[in-house]
């Protein structure tokens, strides 16, 4: 089993985009692989812990455009990652401790969408819609989440 | 102390060493909750100005809680904080329940108790594992902490999970609880759910007990202020849900009565008030006012923890604050350990009726970070007409800048690196929290 999870908070603009995308997935995907986070650091610690394989979609604030897929699990990848928090603890920070912690998935793959606005404030920017749509799309030809389909 | 540091605005400042005036940037500071900047003045080696200045963008919570159900005031505060909402929520049905002239049944006191442990079980632990100790283990985040001290981070794990599904429970969730209710709770927990609890509580205030031996073995910056704290106090229990406001001068008033004793003032350098005790100036609320004022109501288990690692009575070291959230931390389990042995009460009424009426209630409560006080102005059709809320950092603010002052003034001797990172420090002291989003903090330190 894998599991899909969207961290973010719709209230803050493109922070949204993590669950929009999971919400794009609803009626595709089995409930059970679906998940809607905000980021609380022993939430995230426990999905590391517990889960085999994890794809996992948040906003990023960089410089890049779009979005990218982002193996966390490869030597370095953490290093280039562009992610922030409007959740306390990022996801980075997160991962960094359960690797610490010696608790990490076999699979551990990020789709970080660039934002553009993270201010209060509700709906996507232009840009992250198309992301989001691009992502979901993304997401359903990854080999294990096929499999999970089947 | 600094070994782990980037080295690069050591250079930096080689380069600008005796210009008059020095800017340091540190960005991204990343275990201060919210979005500051500090700002330090010296002539002639002495320091003749700091300022805090916390840039909270304006929530509008007291503005849009005008003309919406008085019911609706607990769910609605508790989205100000993901970290202390059931301070907001406990304070607001305070306050409401006051106007509404409702006495809350023992068992309803109870839950609430319990619920508020679970809250600062969470929000210490949070602060004393992951944002505070790496300050006096010279390590920049709890990233680095683990590699050396990965037991006592795992311990600290457990015990705020331990807190979150005790919140979990009684609320429904585990961020923005939603079973409070003005009058009560929507349901009581079942008694089964409750004494599951029983026994992981008790390994998590093993583990409490351990943060706390090993946070009183830190070494402690030196500073000693004589302050004004100020709490909730009542005289059968340690500070949380009820009593009245005291501090340490002799005030000792009701919650009616704090907007006379108690002021909010807007200052040129802040876009957040400053509050000010009438006659007295700054004042300290949280752990320590606690602590200092009613340290006695600790229990057993507590006092004896703290006789075995020799700490003092009066503790008037903002540094050694540590020690006292992670001795709140054991005290909460042991509290909450109580209340879930008692807990047999699924089958009484999980709230009273209401019954509206033209009004003002008052509210206070003691949210992690100190006191937390509500004051609305309700109307007989339950409508909210006016809302205030003074959350415990707008408290806190004037005193960090006085323990600022204090503490630059005596360490001027150190490299702007070395007394940059002791001032995040004295300010983390204070767990401030003021929002939930970007860290930030600018220190600029002018030399005349």
């Amino acid at each position: 089993m894998c599991l899909v999870v969207g961290i973010g908070n719709r209230y803050r603009g493109d922070d949204g985009a993590g669950w929009r995308v999971v919400e794009a997935l609803e009626g595709v995907l089995p409930k059970g692989m679906l998940l809607k986070v905000r980021g609380e650091l022993t939430e995230l610690l426990d999905l590391l812990q517990k889960e085999k394989r994890l794809f996992v979609i948040d906003a990023c604030i960089g410089e890049g455009e779009g979005w990218e897929r982002i193996d966390l699990l490869k030597e370095g990848a953490l290093l280039n990652v562009p992610l922030t928090s409007t959740h306390g603890f990022s996801l980075k920070e997160a991962i960094e401790l359960a690797k610490e912690l010696g608790q990490v998935p076999s699979k551990l793959m990020l789709f970080a969408i660039y934002a553009k606005n993270l201010l209060p404030s509700e709906g996507l920017s232009e840009s992250v819609v198309r992301s989001v749509d691009e992502v979901k799309r993304a997401l359903l030809q990854e080999e294990e989440i096929q499999a999970c389909m089947r | 102390m600094t070994k782990k540091r980037d080295d690069s605005s050591e250079r930096e400042m080689k380069v600008k060493a005796g210009l008059k005036s020095r800017t340091l940037k540190v960005d991204y500071l990343a275990r201060v909750e919210g979005e500051g900047a500090m700002y330090i003045k010296t002539e002639k080696g002495k320091v003749v100005d700091v300022q805090l200045n916390i840039f909270e963008p304006p929530r509008f919570f007291e503005a849009f809680l005008r003309s919406r159900e008085l019911t609706e005031a607990p769910d609605i505060t508790a989205r100000i904080c993901g970290i202390c909402p059931v301070a907001y929520q406990i304070s607001s049905v305070n306050a409401m329940e006051q106007g509404l002239g409702i006495e809350l049944p023992y068992h309803v006191e109870k839950l609430r108790r319990l619920m508020y442990c679970g809250e600062w079980i969470e929000s210490h632990t949070l602060h004393v594992l992951m944002l505070h100790a790496p300050d006096f283990l010279g390590c920049l985040d709890v990233v680095q902490l683990t590699k050396e001290h990965k037991e006592m981070v795992l311990r600290g794990l457990k015990l705020k999970k331990a807190g979150n599904k005790l919140i979990d429970i009684i609320a429904g969730r585990e961020i923005h609880p939603i079973n409070m209710r003005v009058g009560g709770f929507y349901s009581m927990p079942s008694k089964a759910s409750l004494k599951k609890l029983i026994e992981p509580f008790k390994e998590a205030r093993d583990y409490a007990l351990d943060i706390v031996k090993w946070v009183a073995g830190f070494e402690f910056p030196h500073l000693e202020r004589e302050y004004e704290f100020v709490s909730t106090y009542h005289e059968e229990e340690y500070p949380f849900a009820k009593g009245r406001i005291r501090s340490s001068s002799g005030l000792d008033i009701a919650a009616s009565e704090y907007d006379e004793r108690f002021k909010e003032e807007h200052v040129e350098h802040s876009t957040a008030l400053h509050c000010t005790m009438v006659g007295k100036g700054a004042y300290l609320c949280g752990p320590m006012a606690r602590y200092n004022l009613a340290g006695h109501l600790l229990s057993p288990l507590v006092q004896e923890a703290i006789t075995s690692i020799g700490f003092e009575k009066k503790c008037i070291n903002p540094f050694r604050s540590i020690i006292v959230r992670a001795l709140e931390v054991l005290y909460a389990c042991d509290e909450a350990l109580r209340i879930l042995e008692e807990y047999d009460w699924e089958r009484l009424p999980a709230y009273q009726p209401l019954h509206f009426k033209n009004v003002v209630g008052y509210g206070v409560s003691e949210a992690p970070r100190g006191l937390l006080y509500h004051r609305y102005r309700i109307n007989d059709k339950g409508l909210i007409e006016d809302a205030k809320i003074v959350a415990p950092t707008t408290q806190n603010q004037k005193c960090i800048e006085e323990d600022l002052f204090e503490f630059v003034s005596a360490n001027q001797h150190l490299s702007d690196e070395e007394l940059t990172w002791k001032c995040e420090q004295a300010i983390r002291n204070y767990d401030p929290c003021i929002s939930c989003s970007t860290h930030f903090l600018k220190l600029q330190r002018v030399c005349g």
